[in-house]
Parts: structure tokens; C-alpha cells; sequence
């Protein structure tokens, strides 16, 4: 398959969706955050085309999540409604801003950085130590981000979290929205640990919260990388048939492993994908 | 109205595929679901 001038090999392309597919099933992510720079690093795809590509193969695996999780009803919808339209916004300006250091020539060097500081920060947070038990996770504990004292004030009875900062949440749509669009990622695996820690969501609530979120930016990401020409549909269609069925054995093998071997594993594919930014950037100075 | 019509393609397709793996995969689990009830042990009659 030739993609913005580069021969690819599909069966290559299968293969890491597959890959991609397995590790979003095993840990509950999209995995965007290691396909698009795997994309880059392994086929030498150029970075726009793989941002607008991963998040195109995204609305698939959003549409999946989004159907899964309307039927269990878990997650705050109030939350996603707030979120919603700082991180169309925030989607569109990430587009623009890629555009632009194409123009300037300088997108491998800025989204290598960005790539490598977003990964080590979400790292950090999988090897911190756990919140406790499973029972524990239950309870809502009222994080630093739900108790800044900006108002307007919003409550959300199904967690249930009252008083918080309605212009955070909005806000934080806005930066994840703007992440999505830079780097091609869903931001699940940043916003979960924000809901968690920040917030003090129960894990429960935290998981399905953002799916609709995440939908939006796969959709709002890929029509704005479309028009910008940055998608390659046989490309994006050819991971999404990779991935969509290593997901199911993934989502298999997560409840036969321990959620601590879960976590380290995720910290060292995260590092891992880390060290072959650093080794390609290297390379390419 | 071409790089719309692109831009269109690029979100329809992919999440028309999304919808068909969720109810082949949802078929599949339902299947899966119904063996394991069918194949299980009688429950124990405790009324004797």
C-alpha cells in the first residue's frame, strides 16, 4: 500500500493493529498514543498522516466503546456535556496547530517532544502506588481539581460529587481536545488518571465517563485532519480490521491477570514506546 | 464539497465497521454465555 509517497506493507499494518487492538482490550484504552508514533517510528509514515489516520481508525473503536457503554450506563453525563464543547474546540486548534508546524517543517521534532513528555507524564501516574482495594475504589474522594473555588458551581447526583468547578471541567475538555488533535491520541489514557486522582471519581464512573467525549473528538479529529488532507482511509480502515478483533482477546485476558501486573505491564509498553521516540529522534538530528 | 465528502467518508466508514464488530462480537458473547448456562451442573434440589 503506498501512503504519502511510502510503500507499507499491509500485513505489517494488520499486524500492529493487531498489537494496538490487544493492548486496548488488555488495559481498557483506545491505544492511540502508541499507534500513532509506532506509525511514524516503525513505517516511517509521515506524522501528520499518522495522527489523522489513528484518529480516523478511532471512531471505529469509539463507536464500539460508545454502543458498549450506553447499555451499561455507567459514567456522569453532565460530566461529558461540559467537556464536550471545550474539546471540539480544543480538537480543531490541535489540527490547525499540526498544520502549521508542517508548514514550518518542524512536526517530527515538536510532536517527538510532545509525544515523549505526554507518555513519561502518564507513566508516572501507572506506577504511582494503587488507591487501594477494589472495595475502595467505590467511594468518591474528593480530589484537589474538584475543590479549586471557581464558580459557577455544577453537582453530579450519579456519583455522587457536588460543588464542582464548572470552567475546570470545561477547561480540561479543551487541553484533551487540543492533545487529541496534536498528537492523534483518544485521551482516555490521560483523562482517566484525571478523574481518578483529580477529581475523585469512583473507577467505576471514571471508565465511562469521557466515552462519549472520546467519540466526539475521534469524529470532530478526523474531519478536521480530513480536510486538511492528513487521512489515509485504506490505511486507517486496514489497522481498525487489525485491531477490532485482538480487542476482544484482549478484553479476555485482562480479568485472568492481576490489576498490578496490568498496570506495570502498561507502564513498560508506555516506556518502551518512549525509548523508540528517543531512538528515531536521535537518528533523524 | 470534496474534501467534505472525503471528510464524511473517513467517519461513516469507520463507524459503520465499529457498529457491525459490536453486534457480531455481541452475538458471539451471547452464544459463548448460553453454553457455559446450558453445559453447567442441574442446581441442587435442597427440598428433600
Amino acid at each position: 500500500m503506498l501512503v504519502a509517497g511510502q510503500e507499507v506493507s499491509v500485513l505489517g499494518l494488520l499486524a500492529l493493529g493487531s498489537v494496538v487492538g490487544l493492548v486496548a482490550g488488555l488495559f481498557g484504552i483506545g491505544g492511540g498514543f502508541i499507534l500513532t508514533p509506532l506509525l511514524s517510528v516503525v513505517f516511517d509514515i509521515p506524522l501528520p498522516v499518522a495522527i489523522g489516520s489513528g484518529l480516523c481508525q478511532m471512531v471505529g473503536t469509539a463507536t464500539v466503546a460508545f454502543l458498549k457503554h450506553r447499555k451499561l450506563g455507567q459514567g456522569e453525563p453532565r460530566f461529558d456535556g461540559l467537556m464536550l464543547a471545550g474539546t471540539l474546540l480544543g480538537v480543531a486548534a490541535g489540527a490547525r496547530a499540526v498544520a502549521q508546524l508542517e508548514r514550518r517543517g518542524d512536526t517530527t521534532l515538536v510532536l517527538y517532544v510532545a509525544y515523549i513528555v505526554f507518555l513519561l507524564g502518564v507513566a508516572l501516574t501507572l506506577v504511582r502506588p494503587s488507591r487501594g482495594p477494589v472495595e475502595a475504589l467505590s467511594v468518591v474522594r474528593r480530589g484537589p481539581l474538584a475543590r479549586i473555588p471557581l464558580p459557577p458551581y455544577v453537582d453530579f447526583p450519579q456519583l455522587p460529587l457536588r460543588r464542582v468547578p464548572a470552567l475546570v471541567v470545561a477547561y480540561l475538555g479543551l487541553a484533551l481536545g487540543f492533545l487529541s488533535g496534536l498528537l492523534g491520541v483518544g485521551g482516555g489514557v490521560a483523562l482517566i488518571p484525571i478523574l481518578l486522582y483529580g477529581f475523585g471519581f469512583p473507577i467505576r464512573h471514571a471508565a465511562g465517563t469521557g466515552i462519549l467525549v472520546l467519540f466526539a473528538t475521534s469524529v470532530s479529529g478526523t474531519i478536521a485532519h480530513a480536510r486538511l488532507g492528513h487521512v489515509h482511509l485504506p490505511l486507517a480502515l486496514t489497522l481498525l480490521a487489525g485491531s477490532s478483533i485482538s480487542t476482544q482477546f484482549g478484553a479476555l485476558a485482562t480479568h485472568r491477570l492481576p490489576v498490578n501486573v496490568l498496570r506495570r505491564g502498561l507502564a513498560l509498553l508506555i516506556l518502551a514506546t518512549v525509548a523508540a521516540l528517543a531512538w528515531a529522534l536521535a537518528r533523524r538530528l | 464539497m470534496k474534501s467534505w465528502l472525503f471528510a464524511a467518508s473517513c467517519v461513516v466508514l469507520p463507524a459503520l465497521w465499529g457498529v457491525a464488530m459490536y453486534f457480531a462480537f455481541g452475538a458471539v458473547e451471547r452464544r459463548r454465555k448460553r453454553a457455559v448456562t446450558k453445559d453447567a451442573p442441574p442446581p441442587i434440589d435442597y427440598s428433600i
